[in-house]
Parts: structure tokens; C-alpha cells; sequence
């Protein structure tokens, strides 16, 4: 920087002349930032009240409706309860093995005989067993393999 | 320091937002389960069934017809792809069509294969109840019985009923057709509305192939009166409104148990883990528990409707005050599931035109025995024959009953209410066909 260049910056300097200030401004500007911080301020407790408010309602929230749901439950279930008409064997298992297995598994057995249905002493999971041992006693049967 | 102070404003306010939603919440999940509690206390007082074990089928096991179709589902050799379709030659059946040498030999070969199975389905029609599934196990693990194998096999019997009474075996076959039909009404016993489905698609072959041994035939009377008696509508809409129950019972079950949170439903509930399931429904509870309410008031008015004939629930539909309430903003998603009992109401309605329009036609072979002709009118047959005037339940009125070239006519109009000359199509693709879908009975007159 030489030494004209300062006399330039002075003479720019030399003219700006200060003005004078309206009345009231400085207040104006303070009032403004004053109400500006208050609000911060204001905010910044809401937010940390909140950040303790919150979280108990929340837990308040759950565990109310916990206890709400689980109440409301007990009287729903109350209410479609009903009574069960049915037995409580079902006809799932209700086959008599022996008229299943019988002494010998023949050829003839359950093809063109009725299964009888069993008392329940009798009654034995052969659904299953059932299903495979008539599907095999088809297989072998004399007419399914030359038919297909 | 600056982006640090907004990250933990913005989460108090996300704490916030999330804290009133949640208590919005709390509140309507509170309201929405008085509600779902008062509509649950009312529907127990006025009596109506609330759980699938009210509807279970009362059914010893000694009466069980079910047993022995468990045994023959694994035996049923299915109508491979390669082999014609069983509703093409149900079609030719319907049409009057003659079946081809190598058609018949096709099926003929297939029947036999299937014999045993025919045989097991005898017997379940023999006994006096069907009890499939296990009813006392919650309703998703009931268990159903196979719906493709139970409408291929009973339309694979209809058409051997056919194929014997062409072969000169006109009692089997018709008994054949008979047993087959009492089977499939048991199959309603199991209050499922699928079943009441594949009831109706059954029963629509046998009806199909009865109607093609049938006509022409010289029958006895003894023989006819006793079909008459087996084409009672009263009571299969009976069994049908049973089934229509079991749906309202199984979406309540369904849903209590989603309200619930039960982890065998949640399961079931699309692909999700397990824990973004329960949270879900958790948030949802309020939605659900609303959506419970409103879908069980529609299922009721649904059931209501069962009872009536098709035309008086068209003629309820027209009617600007029984005009259906819209569905709330919030349900509309999963109203879009609701069952489609107007699609229902209709396939049921075509299934009796078909039974009224059978009967109608064996009540005039009757007359004809007796009188030596056919009758003038349908009135005629009344009561003598028929215990009433068979009416057309798309219409109201009287069937049509027309000779014409020689040939005897009695149909109903058909989803279409319009009067197509009696002409029928069997493979009707829409639910309400522009043409040709009157159900008609045809018979050639014989002097």
C-alpha cells in the first residue's frame, strides 16, 4: 500500500459524514433483541421440560394402555367365549386301528370295506398312516397299474 | 456445534410430535375398544353367534362322512393338463353334444382309475354328517379339505354317471348322480363360505350331467317324485346362510386375534419380522378394533339378505333409503377385502334357477305320465306335483314355461333378467353375461 492509496481511503472517509440518528432506533433495536432472547429463551425451557415431560408420559402412555388393553382383553374374551358343542376327540383320529391293520394287511383291506369308527379306548392317530397304507394297498392293487 | 444444537432440537420436537400422537392414540385405541366392547355385548344378547365353536358341526363320529374322504383325497389321481379339461366335455354334456369314442374312452379309463375314490365318496354321502377339520383348534388350523381334488373328483363322477347311463346303466348312473349330490351337500356342514363355493361348483356339474341322463328318458314317476324332493332349495340356503355366517365369525376371530397381538396370526400377517408386526398392529389397534365394528355390521346386514331371494335383495339394492352407508376414510384400505357377497348372492341365485328349472321339467315328465300330455302351464302342477309355482328367483315371477318346434322350455332368466329364448352358455365368464345365460330345462316332446 503506498502513500497515495492512504489519501484516497482519507478522502473517501473525509466523505462519509455521519448522519444523525432517529430518535428512538437504539431502543427499537434493543426492545427487538431483548424479546428475541426471551423467546429463546422461553423455548429453550419448553424444550427441556419436554425432554422430561415427554418421556413420562410416553411410559405413562404404555403402561396404562397395558393395563387398559389387557383388561379390555378379559372382558372381550369374556364375551366370544362361548361354550364348545363339539367332542373333544375329533374325527381326525377317531378310527379303529384294528379294522386299519387288522391281523393281516390283505389285499382286500379297506378296498370296498367301510372303516369303522371306533370307541374312544380305540382311538389312535392314523391319519397318516391311514392315508399311506391305502395309497400303497391302491398301488399294489391288480387293476391300478394296468389302468394307468 | 451449530448443526449439533439443531439435531437435538429437532429431536425434542420429533419427542414431542410423537408424544401426542401417541396419546391421540391412547385415546381412540381406548374409545374404539368401548365400542368394539358394547357391539360385542349387544351382539351376545341379540343372540347372534360370536366364535367358530358356535358354528361347528354337531357330528358324532359314528355319522362322520369325513373320514372316508380323508381317505380317498390322497387316492384321487387328478385330471392331468394333457388330458382334455373336465369342463370341456361338461360342456358337450350340456350342450347335448354327443361325447366322442375317444372322449368317452379318455374318461371311462380315468373313472376306473378312480373308482375307489367314487366308492369312499358313497360312503361319506351315506353318513349323516361331515365333520373335516378339528374345530375345537383355533379357526386357521381347522383344516380344509383339498377344493381342487373335491371338484375334479365329483365332476369326474358326474361324467361317469353320464357315461353309464349312455351305456345302458340308467339307475346307476342316476344314483351314482344322487349319492354324489348328498355328498356335497355335507360338504356344508363345515361352515366355510370357500365350501359353500365348491358346493355350489359341485353341485352345478352333477346338476349338469343329471339333466343330460334325465331328459328324454322314460322315467317312473317313483323315480321323478323322488328327484323332486331332492332339489330343495329351502334348505341348501339354509346351509349356505350358515356358511355366510362362519366368514363374519372367522374376519371377527381374525381380527381379535391380530387386536391381540397373537403370534401364530402375526405369523400368518405377510413377511415382515416378527417385531415390526407387533409393532403395527400395536399402532393400528385403535383402526382395527373400528374396522372390527364396521365389518361385522356389514357381514350382518350381508346374512340378513341370505334368507331373500336374489330379486329381493336386487330390489333392496335399488331402494335409495337402504342405501349402503359409505365406508369411513380410514377403513377404505381394508374395505377393499371385504368379501363380495353380491357376487355370491348371484352365483347362489343362478345355482337355484338351475334347481327350479330341473324340477319344473321333472314335474312336467310326471304329467305327462299321469295325463298322458304335458301341461298347459306350470300352474298346472300345482299342487298335485309340485307344492309350489316355481319362480324365478333373478325375477320374481313365474319361470317360463314355452313349446316350441317340438321341444319343451322351461327357464329362468338369468343374471341378466333379460329374456334370451331360453338359450344357455355353461361357461358363463362374467358374473352378470350380456346374453344366453338363461338356465333352461329342454326337452324333446314325445307324443
Amino acid at each position: 500500500m503506498n502513500t497515495n492509496d492512504d489519501r484516497d481511503i482519507e478522502g473517501l472517509l473525509a466523505a462519509c459524514r455521519l448522519k444523525a440518528v432517529p430518535p428512538g432506533l437504539r431502543e427499537k433495536v434493543l426492545r427487538a433483541a431483548r424479546y428475541d432472547d426471551n423467546a429463546y429463551l422461553r423455548w429453550k425451557a419448553v424444550l427441556k421440560k419436554s425432554l422430561v415431560v415427554c418421556p413420562l408420559v410416553l411410559a405413562m402412555l404404555f403402561a396404562l394402555d397395558a393395563a387398559l388393553s389387557h383388561s379390555e382383553q378379559i372382558r372381550i374374551q369374556a364375551l366370544v367365549a362361548g361354550p364348545v358343542p363339539i367332542a373333544a376327540d375329533s374325527g381326525d383320529t377317531a378310527l379303529a386301528w384294528a379294522e386299519v391293520s387288522g391281523d393281516t394287511i390283505g389285499s382286500g383291506l379297506l378296498i370296498g370295506r367301510r372303516i369303522l369308527l371306533a370307541q374312544p379306548k380305540d382311538i389312535i392317530t392314523v391319519r397318516r398312516e391311514l392315508a399311506a397304507l391305502i395309497k400303497e394297498e391302491f398301488e399294489s392293487h391288480e387293476n391300478s397299474k394296468s389302468l394307468n | 456445534m451449530k448443526i449439533r444444537k439443531v439435531l437435538i432440537k429437532a429431536s425434542i420436537v420429533l419427542l414431542i410430535i410423537m408424544t401426542l400422537g401417541l396419546s391421540i392414540r391412547a385415546v381412540l385405541n381406548y374409545t374404539m375398544g368401548r365400542k368394539l366392547q358394547h357391539y360385542l355385548e349387544q351382539a351376545k344378547s341379540d343372540g347372534v353367534p360370536l366364535t367358530h365353536q358356535d358354528l361347528a358341526p354337531t357330528c358324532d363320529d359314528a355319522d362322520n362322512g369325513a373320514p372316508f374322504w380323508k381317505a380317498a383325497e390322497p387316492l384321487f389321481e387328478r385330471v392331468s393338463s394333457d388330458q382334455a379339461s373336465l369342463s370341456d366335455v361338461l360342456e358337450t354334456i350340456f350342450n347335448g353334444e354327443p361325447l366322442s369314442e375317444t372322449s368317452r374312452a379318455t374318461w371311462t379309463r380315468l373313472a376306473e382309475r378312480n373308482r375307489r375314490v367314487f366308492e369312499f365318496i358313497y360312503e361319506a354321502s351315506r353318513k349323516t354328517c361331515f365333520r373335516y377339520g378339528d374345530w375345537t383348534k383355533p379357526f386357521y388350523l381347522i383344516g380344509q379339505p383339498n377344493a381342487i381334488k373335491l371338484i375334479q373328483a365329483v365332476r369326474l363322477l358326474g361324467i361317469d354317471a353320464v357315461l353309464r347311463a349312455e351305456s345302458g346303466q340308467v339307475k346307476e348312473g342316476l344314483e351314482q348322480c344322487r349319492l354324489g349330490m348328498n355328498f356335497v351337500r355335507k360338504l356344508m356342514d363345515e361352515p366355510w363360505l370357500f365350501n359353500a363355493l365348491i358346493a355350489l361348483a359341485d353341485m352345478k356339474s352333477l346338476l349338469v350331467c343329471f339333466n343330460r341322463i334325465a331328459r328324454g328318458r322314460d322315467l317312473d314317476s317313483e323315480t321323478l317324485s323322488a328327484w323332486i324332493k331332492e332339489m330343495d332349495v329351502p334348505s341348501w340356503r339354509k346351509s349356505f346362510a350358515r356358511c355366510a355366517q362362519s366368514e363374519r365369525i372367522f374376519s371377527l376371530e381374525h381380527r381379535l386375534d391380530l387386536v391381540r397381538g397373537g403370534k401364530d396370526i402375526l405369523a400368518e400377517a405377510g413377511k415382515a419380522g416378527i417385531l415390526g408386526k407387533r409393532f403395527f398392529y400395536w399402532l393400528v389397534r385403535p383402526f382395527l378394533k373400528a374396522e372390527i365394528v364396521w365389518r361385522q355390521r356389514q357381514f350382518l346386514e350381508a346374512e340378513q339378505r341370505i334368507d331373500l331371494p336374489f330379486f329381493k335383495v336386487k330390489e333392496m339394492d335399488r331402494d335409495p333409503g337402504r342405501k349402503a352407508k359409505p365406508t369411513p376414510w380410514y377403513l377404505r384400505l381394508p374395505g377393499i377385502l371385504t368379501t363380495d357377497f353380491e357376487s355370491v348372492f348371484l352365483k347362489e341365485a343362478t345355482f337355484e334357477a338351475m334347481i327350479l328349472t330341473t324340477k319344473a321339467g321333472l314335474a312336467c315328465k310326471i304329467f305327462k305320465d299321469r295325463y298322458g300330455k304335458y301341461p298347459e302351464n306350470l300352474e298346472a302342477l300345482v299342487p298335485e306335483i309340485l307344492d309350489e309355482l316355481p319362480i324365478d328367483p333373478f325375477t320374481g315371477k313365474p319361470l317360463v314355461y314355452k313349446v316350441e318346434n317340438n321341444e319343451l322350455i322351461i327357464y329362468s332368466f338369468g343374471s341378466n333378467e333379460k329374456d334370451d329364448g331360453g338359450r344357455s352358455t355353461y361357461a358363463i365368464t362374467q358374473l352378470v353375461a350380456e346374453k344366453d345365460d338363461d338356465w333352461a330345462w329342454r326337452e324333446k316332446l314325445k307324443w
